[in-house]
């Protein structure tokens, strides 16, 4: 029967009913794909047709340091993200229902909450009257100085990416026959070797996949470095508006934007790879207007 | 009795179904006559569930005709054809309560609220449902949502109903339970009613006639006697009922056709000569201890015993002949003690024997059942 | 509870805090009676909500986002679901071509897209524009209900339709009577989601926005970048009810979906 049912699929009738994807996909490709063309199509041909844009930015040294300190930054945001994101998911993945429950409600509320909100809460806690350093005065530490640096800018985007890198752990953990650790510990091993020998390999899957998502996204956060960072230490999105917004240099935005989407692209290659090897369920990954 | 409808006449007229090389359902001929019960009845993947589909409307034939009352439905819509269906799982609307389920199709097919409310009632009652009018299906048993099914499938009287494993989730007792309330409902409204079943049982218990299908292809067409005492092939006869089985060859003597199988040589009736298959149900043959109880010329097969099984009312043995093998039932009061391991002998009245062709096409059916 | 597990708890504790709690110091925030974002605030006001709702930048930016986002939520929702339903219709390359290629604004970096669109809009006059605002949220909405009413889809019994064809109601009617009552749960969910998603946007916004049309999470950034005013606690506290209340929606309709099984 099974058989039957999944060659039915392919009917004429079922291909009259494709045709209802047909206005989301006339949107995306005009309102979509085409804006986003132009910008790559400017980078070639604004001011003048050439590479002269990539020349710029393979040559100009505050070009050079903005593409080096999104990447840098980017990897530093997966590898505390993934540190962190793990003990929560192992405790998610090893706890009674209710309490996954409960840390699964946590873990998603950021996803309701407006980016905008979450990086003025952080200005009020770390600007320098703030919360944090009312606290540190508190007990008599001094103050420090944190908003307006690239900290600020990686404690609010890890708070952001925090859940792109839980999901996926939990799934993959979930997943895996907790008998194995114990079978290990019965052939022998100490508990943390157990752990370290058979649960944590097992786990990689998600931590992988955790970290390409989370990479990806953090290479295209705008709004957090715009308000907690410096102006001198842009990232690329932000340098990609000034040039674009307040320059009128369409080209260099344009390249940049090259360079943005060849970065994305390449680590989402990577991602596809490993989810056919691994079959990890990626599940939903969401730009949220970072 | 009077009938609620006239059953419709259906007529499939060499109806394929091919998916780019594979055929589903191929060459498919049957004539089903109005108010008649038949059960469309083969393992998985046989082309049973194909040709309903196409039936319904939900799959277009490649090619062949389907004819109800004489006039050609291949190109109507589903929803005009007026016919209605159990489905497998029973595809009730969650979001409706079991009355709006079942006024559903009179709903569709402009009924005024008057009827529909008396037809709704009506159904209701057939399969004794009424008192859970208001509840939704997630709120019922499996059988209780089989039989709210039955209802919006018969609600408006279509003359033609389609069923498709309507039993096939539900536990034994309780599809005992339902397939007497589908005969009766059957002879209530005299309906034609066409039924998909991988169950042979079923098949057996219900229709009028069954459609034994194999790999797309129609197997034989008959009514369940004819089927069980007259298969018409290998595959038929292993699918319906136990037997034994040997295999041998068939000669033309002066005396009549003889079939030989190893040492033993017996004659039998067959108007063909050449590699055969014998198939003797087990009410037919008798266990004998040896060989001198029987008469000279009269079949005669050593066998062992594999296996016995005591099921109440009989002993089903297991046996196991040189080139073949089967199931033998005897009596549980009356038999002979016969163990594991025993070697016998088995015989049989040559009248109830049937002569099968072996073909290329014979196969298996195990673990389809 | 053995050593290994309080660290477990007490690691996964701080991480809870630091996803949950900083966002909750702008509600005592939005109280304020001084003009300042000092932490603690002193005393107890609504002046700042006074002011936002006194203010027409304000106000007009909160109006002009929720307009944007019920329209863009219904627009998303109708187009995004009727995809999702056309795709779940086709198997292989078709349809994994056709999810992938609707995902695409999830995944590409919204900066990108917001200049290009920018540049776009220059062009055809759309900046600052109410269809403008329409097609840039749809754009970014349409993922997420394609996602959502996918999912739900992946669940539904294709046989239900069947029987409503079956029932004698045709195509287009069996779509409306049966296969959208039976997905509304997960519809209801990407509705919410679509209204969160064009409600809470700024970057695509912050490029076609202008003086005359703003919504108010652009005005939220615009502030923040210029003066320090509690009436963006203000604003953003309303943001957060507005938000919780639609992701309150979303979670219910879920549930909607459990209750039927």
């Amino acid at each position: 029967m099974t058989t039957e049912k999944e060659v039915v699929v392919s009917t004429s009738a079922n291909s009259k009913t494709y045709s209802l994807a047909w206005p989301a996909m006339a949107l995306i490709a005009l309102a979509f794909i085409l804006p986003v063309g132009i910008i790559i199509a400017r980078s070639f041909t604004d001011p003048q047709l050439g590479v002269q844009n990539f020349e710029w930015m393979m040559t100009n040294e505050t070009a050079q340091g903005v593409i080096v300190r999104t990447v840098y930054t980017a990897l530093l945001a997966t590898l505390i993200t993934a540190v962190l994101a793990y003990p929560y998911a192992y405790l998610m993945a090893t706890t009674t229902p209710l309490v996954r429950g409960i840390l699964m409600v946590v873990v998603l509320l950021p996803f309701w909450t407006s980016m905008m909100v979450r990086a003025f809460a952080w200005i009020i806690i770390l600007q320098r009257n703030g919360l944090l350093n009312s606290a540190l005065d508190a007990v008599g530490l001094p103050a420090v100085s944190i908003l307006g640096t690239n900290t600020a800018v990686l404690i609010g985007m890890c708070q952001v990416l925090m859940p792109f890198m839980v999901l996926p752990m939990v799934s993959v953990m979930l997943g895996i026959d907790m008998k194995l650790p114990l079978a290990a510990q019965i052939m022998g091993a100490p508990k943390w070797r157990a752990f370290l020998s058979v649960y944590f390999p097992l786990s990689l899957p998600g931590v992988f996949a955790g970290s390409l998502i989370v990479f990806i996204l953090s290479l295209g956060f705008y709004i957090t470095p715009a308000l907690l960072g410096s102006p001198r230490e842009q990232l690329v999105p932000n340098a990609l508006f000034t040039q674009v917004i307040e320059l009128l240099a369409w080209g260099r935005g344009g390249a940049l934007a090259v360079a943005l989407l060849l970065l994305v692209g390449a680590v989402f290659l990577l991602l596809f790879l490993i989810a056919r090897v691994f079959g990890v369920r990626i599940g939903k990954v969401g730009g949220m207007g970072l | 009795m009077t009938h609620r409808t006239t059953g419709a006449a259906l007529a499939l007229e060499s109806i394929t179904k091919r998916y780019g090389s594979v055929t589903a359902a191929g060459d498919i001929t049957i004539d089903v006559e109005p108010g008649e019960f038949v059960s469309l009845l083969g393992p998985s993947g046989s082309g049973k569930t194909t040709t309903l589909n196409m039936i319904a409307g939900f799959d277009e034939p490649t090619s062949g005709r389907i004819r109800i009352n004489g006039s050609d439905i291949t190109d109507i819509p589903i929803h005009k054809r007026n016919i209605g269906m159990v489905f497998q799982g029973y595809a009730l609307f969650p979001h409706m309560t079991v009355e709006k389920n079942v006024e559903y199709p009179l709903k569709q097919h402009g009924f005024d609220k008057q009827a529909r409310e008396a037809a709704v009632a009506r159904a209701l009652e057939t399969v004794d449902l009424t008192q859970y009018r208001t509840r939704t299906p997630a709120q019922l048993s499996g059988g209780q949502r089989q039989r709210v099914a039955l209802a919006r499938a018969i609600a408006y009287d279509p003359p033609l109903l389609l069923m498709d494993e309507p039993l096939s989730a539900l536990d034994k007792a309780l599809r005992e339970g339902l397939q007497s309330e589908i005969r009766r409902i059957h002879r209530e409204l005299g309906t034609t009613v066409i039924y998909v079943t991988h169950d042979q049982d079923e098949a057996l218990a219900l229709s009028d006639r069954i459609v034994v299908f194999n790999h797309g292809r129609i197997q034989q067409i008959g009514s369940p006697a004819e089927l069980y005492s007259d298969p018409a092939n290998d595959f038929v006869s292993r699918f319906l009922g136990e037997s034994i089985h040997i295999a041998g060859q068939v000669e033309r003597t002066d005396s009549g056709s003889v079939f030989t199988s190893g040492q033993t040589a017996f004659p039998v009736e067959a108007d063909y000569t050449g590699s055969a298959e014998l198939m003797i149900r087990p009410e037919s043959v008798t266990i004998v201890p040896d060989a001198a109880a029987v008469g000279p010329g009269q079949p005669l097969v050593p066998a062992r015993v594999t296996d016995t099984v005591f099921v109440g009312h009989s002993v089903k043995h297991s046996v196991e002949a040189e080139h073949g093998g089967g199931v033998v039932r005897t009596s549980s009061h009356k038999a002979p003690t016969i163990d594991i391991g025993d070697e016998v002998f088995l015989t049989w009245d040559p009248e109830d024997v049937r002569v099968l062709e072996t073909t290329a096409a014979t196969v298996t059916t195990e673990g389809e059942q | 509870m053995s050593k290994s597990r309080i660290f477990l708890w007490v690691a996964s504790v701080f991480v809870g805090l630091w996803l949950v709690a900083p966002t909750l110091v702008v509600i005592p925030m939005s109280f304020n009676e001084q003009r300042s974002l000092a932490f603690p605030p002193k005393g107890f006001s609504l002046r700042w909500y006074e002011n936002f709702f006194a203010s027409s930048q304000w106000l007009g930016g909160l109006l002009n986002s929720v307009q944007i986002a019920i329209l863009t939520a219904i627009i998303a929702t109708v187009i995004g679901t009727l995809a999702a339903y056309g795709l779940s219709k086709v198997s292989g390359i078709r349809e994994a071509f056709g999810r992938n290629f609707l995902i695409l604004p999830m995944l590409i970096p919204s900066v990108i897209f917001g200049v290009g669109l920018y540049g776009l809009f220059l062009r055809i006059g759309l900046v600052g524009t109410l269809p403008g605002f329409l097609l840039a949220h749809t754009v970014l909405a349409v993922p997420y209900v394609v996602v959502t009413v996918g999912s739900t889809l992946a669940a539904y019994d294709v046989q239900l339709e069947r029987a409503a064809w079956i029932c004698g109601a045709s195509k287009p009617r069996a779509f409306m009577t049966v296969t959208v009552p039976a997905l509304l749960p997960g519809i209801l969910s990407g509705a919410f989601f679509a209204f969160i998603t064009s409600f809470d946007e700024v970057v695509v916004s912050t490029f076609i926005s202008s003086p005359y049309l703003q919504t108010l999470p652009v005005r939220m950034f615009s502030g923040l970048q210029r003066e320090v005013d509690p009436t963006i606690a203000a604003a953003a506290t309303l943001i957060m009810i507005t938000t919780t209340a639609a992701a309150l929606g979303s979670i219910l309709s879920q549930q909607l979906r459990r209750n039927r099984r």
